[in-house]
């Protein structure tokens, strides 16, 4: 790459950086002005068009002639933020083919290499138990089948599946609505260090750009278009996640969805979406063979090696029609209350069973699988 | 001329004897009284004054002096009333002592001469035994409370004119007696039953846990759940109240003035539950020029309920940690540092959400997540810290209601955990604790003692269900209670199987 691109991919970043430019203010800038070299002397000439106010407009002007582009990326790279921009190798070779890819990419970590298969999981942030554990199990699966798991690090489903492919030691790209050194949601900072040692964080905003309420969609639509396929693991019909599958759908990429209880809100989402022809996705085993990943190697899921006594066989039973609460589980198992609480306890630390909200027991992968 | 009576000032609970003395003297007449009264006291001029008038006694024209000493005590309240219209009855000649010098009085007086109740009676005449008084006198309505004073005589008086009459050593007054070990036992099983909640068991498991152990509990579960129900259970769960704390029980309502009147003994533990726009001070006691006792030790020896936890203001929440861990409330204003006993146990209830539906059968909840963490986030680490168990309390279907047993009565509940106390106080004999719940790392590593399986399930739960390393140490505690419970001398695996469960609100999804 000769120096004459650098200089032209600085100028590009420190263009895409300019405060609340948007990809529409970029793409007018560059057709009005061939270059980006031209679009940073049309601004420090004055010209404005594409800024939405005055202010902005003197702010950009001044920025224009206070930082020097190639100054600004080597900024960025000393605080561990690089940046690659269209038409240069690394681009993720399946964003290029979007309707409207980011001109610019900052991200955090290792961008994951070209021939790698990305599947996005993605749902909803006030998750379930029962999507948390599915969304792990099959990012844990996805990652061990070679696969690198996109998402969009928010609160439930998307944790879950960052942590899932985390577990195997698999690759997984968290897309964030901010710039890529701002931690939010700001509970998630743990996992978020963790994803940018092992995965990658990535990110079509500039650094220190507050995660606003309409990057959101935006973002949504770089984790369908980074994605070869996504999938739904729990929505309701209002969530975010829907919309992921809209821009997987209009760009051509394979819809998925984990079906669930007519009964819950939060399947809602995904079990409409089965009904119009998402694929329904009951195991890894599912999204690889759609892929044509199956030839790789996958690894058996984690069995507990516990053997069952008869108690916890009786147990598993009146929890296989559903979810139930201690007490039942003790008036179906002819136990004291106080015998079901340990032993349920005791099954829950085996794997076995899982605790959700209002003291409700479900059954696991792992025991649904022996 | 000139006479001395001994009355008495409270310091929060201990008694400080403060002599009055009244001179009278020929000049303009005046009634000057020294030695830092606050208003309270100034006013009991006009009370005194009257009440000796309608008593058909002369109040003296001249010149009235009034020394409080010691003179740098602030005095506060009416309680001076008394003593003070006997000085100057006796300084006038009007009332001739027959009795032994030296004793101690109290009271406030009505301007027709009738002695009213003050606080703190019991304290004052803990004080005047310390003291060495021959005996005190006091209002009728306080003579059983400071009649439980071992040792000391107590003379009730309802009026001034009986105060005088009794002092020059008429034969008709006896001694308030009180039988305190025989009130313990008559009414100390009142107060709602256990068996009338339906449903619940797990909560009732955990409210059973933590009366044994002495454990503060947390309980999470929608609106109409039951929770409060179950917390205004757990006085009858605890162990009866011993003579000692029921004594301490007594004095701290007394010097709150919260005794019923005429009453005597307090035999039930208190139940208090302080609205959640109570302020920290309110929590913890204080007030000017003395500090009065605040919610934690009026709920000394019982149980405090802090239902809607989340609501109470911040400040208000973190002033309990202190005595959480210390078990007392040193309180200090600008005059002197107070303490009060502060041995309560905590039952708090919370929403699961802002809204209250989170995992609600029937309803769905309308909060995001951010809203869930930010409500959860009211009540601090360190303060969840003090809580050893946390447990949900689901709303129950109407079907589900129906089909659920009573479950068994508070009695049978208390029977167990009498049992259980009885093992820890063993163990702990000695060692100036006395529950499982106070266990400190050193005990817990002593008492504890797991078997290799205990430590591979724990270190396996710990890793899979995600748990703190405090919750590891609250866990082992929470186990000892359970197998204490159990009757067992070694924490086994299912003890320590239902205590991991006790930490719901740590291994929440929005935690």
């Amino acid at each position: 790459m000769g120096p004459c691109f650098v200089n032209e991919k600085a100028e590009l970043v420190a263009l895409c950086s300019l405060p609340g430019i948007t990809r529409r203010h970029v793409k007018e800038l560059l057709t009005l002005f061939g270059s980006p070299a031209g679009a940073w002397e049309a601004i420090r000439g004055g010209y404005s068009s594409g800024a939405s106010s005055q202010d902005r407009s003197r702010e950009w002007r001044s920025q224009s002639l206070d930082v020097n582009p190639e100054r600004y990326l080597g900024s960025l790279e000393a605080r561990g933020i690089l940046t690659v921009v269209t038409g240069e190798r690394g681009y993720p070779e399946l964003l290029k083919e979007i309707n409207d890819p980011p001109f610019s990419i900052f991200y955090r970590g290792k961008l994951q290499d070209p021939g790698t298969k990305c599947i996005a999981i993605v749902g909803s942030r006030k998750a379930t138990q029962y999507g948390i554990d599915a969304a792990e199990w099959l990012a844990r699966g996805l990652a061990q089948a070679g696969a690198c798991v996109v998402s969009g690090a928010a609160y439930g489903i998307d944790s879950a599946a960052h942590r899932g492919a985390l577990m195997a030691g698999g690759a997984t790209l968290a897309v964030l609505g901010c710039g890529p050194d701002v931690v939010y949601p700001r509970s998630s900072g743990g996992l978020l260090s963790d994803i940018a040692l092992k995965g990658c964080i990535l990110s079509e905003y500039p650094p220190g750009v507050k995660p606003l309420k309409y990057h959101f969609p935006a973002r949504n639509r770089l984790i369908a278009g980074m994605s070869l396929g996504v999938l739904i693991v729990e929505a309701s019909h209002t969530s975010g996640a829907l919309l992921t599958a809209d821009f997987a759908l209009s760009e051509g990429r394979d819809v998925f969805a984990v079906p669930g209880q007519v009964f819950s809100k939060n399947s809602e989402g995904t079990n409409a979406l089965i009904k119009n022809g998402a694929l329904l996705v009951g195991s890894v085993e599912d999204i690889l063979e759609e892929l044509d990943l199956a030839g790789e190697q996958t690894l058996p899921l984690e069995i507990a090696s516990e053997r069952l006594t008869a108690e916890e066989r009786k147990s598993l039973d009146a929890l296989a029609a559903g979810p139930c609460d201690a007490v039942d589980v003790a008036r179906q198992n002819g136990l004291a209350v106080v015998e079901a609480l340990s032993l349920l306890s005791r099954m829950e630390v085996m794997g076995l069973v899982r605790r959700g909200p209002g003291g409700r027991y479900h059954v696991t992968s792992q025991s649904t699988r022996k | 001329m000139l006479a001395k009576v001994n009355g008495a000032a409270l310091v929060g609970m201990e008694s400080h004897q403060v002599q009055v003395e009244v001179d009278v003297t020929n000049g303009l007449p005046a009634f000057e009284i020294v030695g830092l009264p606050d208003a309270g006291v100034r006013e009991s001029r006009i009370r005194v004054k009257s009440a000796i008038r309608n008593s058909l006694y002369e109040f003296p024209n001249r010149r009235i002096h009034v020394n409080l000493a010691p003179a740098d005590l602030k005095k506060e309240g009416p309680s001076f009333d008394l003593p003070l219209a006997l000085a100057i009855l006796e300084a006038t000649e009007q009332l001739k002592p027959s009795r032994k010098p030296g004793f101690l009085a109290v009271g406030e007086l009505s301007l027709d001469g009738m002695v009213r109740r003050v606080p703190g009676a019991l304290s004052i005449a803990m004080g005047a035994r310390e003291g060495e008084a021959p005996f005190v006198l006091v209002p009728e309505g306080n003579a059983k409370e400071a009649a439980l004073v071992p040792g000391l005589d107590v003379y009730g008086v309802s009026t001034l004119r009986e105060a005088i009459r009794f002092l020059e050593g008429s034969t008709s007054f006896s001694p308030a007696k009180v039988d305190a070990p025989s009130l313990l036992c008559e009414n100390g099983r009142k107060g709602p039953c256990l068996s009338e909640v339906r449903g619940q068991e797990p909560a009732k498991r955990a409210l059973e846990v933590a009366a044994a152990g002495g454990h503060n509990l947390l309980m999470i579960g929608p609106p109409g759940s039951g929770k409060t129900m179950l917390a205004r259970r757990m006085p009858g769960i605890l162990p009866p109240l011993s003579l000692g704390e029921a004594l301490e029980v007594t004095r701290i309502a007394s010097v709150a003035g919260l005794l019923p009147p005429g009453g005597a003994l307090l035999t039930t533990r208190p139940f208090r539950s302080p609205h959640n726009s109570a302020s920290a001070v309110a929590l913890t006691g204080g007030g000017y020029p003395l500090p009065r006792p605040g919610e934690v030790s009026l709920a000394h020896a019982g149980v405090l309920y802090m239902d809607e936890l989340t609501l109470y203001p911040r400040n208000a929440l973190e002033s309990l940690r202190g005595p959480l861990e210390d078990r007392q409330i040193t309180i200090i204003r600008s005059m002197v540092p107070v303490t009060y006993p502060a041995r309560f146990s905590l039952v708090a209830s919370m929403n699961p959400c802002p809204c209250g539906y989170l995992g609600d059968p029937e309803r769905e909840c309308s909060c995001s997540v951010g809203d869930i963490q930010r409500y959860r986030s009211r009540v601090s680490g360190p303060l969840l810290d003090r809580i050893d168990i946390q447990v949900e309390v689901p709303r129950l279907t109407r079907v589900q209601l129906m089909a659920r047993e009573k479950g068994e009565p508070s009695h049978s509940v208390r029977n167990r955990v009498v049992t259980a106390r009885k093992k820890q106080q063993e163990r702990f004999s000695g060692s100036g604790i006395f529950c499982n719940s106070e266990m400190a790392h050193s005990q817990i590593e002593r008492f504890c003692a797991l078997s290799p399986e205990g430590e591979r399930f724990l270190g396996l739960a710990v890793e899979r269900l995600a748990l703190s390393a405090r919750s590891y140490h609250r866990a082992l505690k929470v186990a000892r209670t359970v197998a204490d419970l159990a009757g067992s001398k070694r924490v086994e695996v299912e003890h320590l199987a239902e205590a991991i469960q006790y930490r719901c609100l740590e291994r929440s999804p929005f935690s």
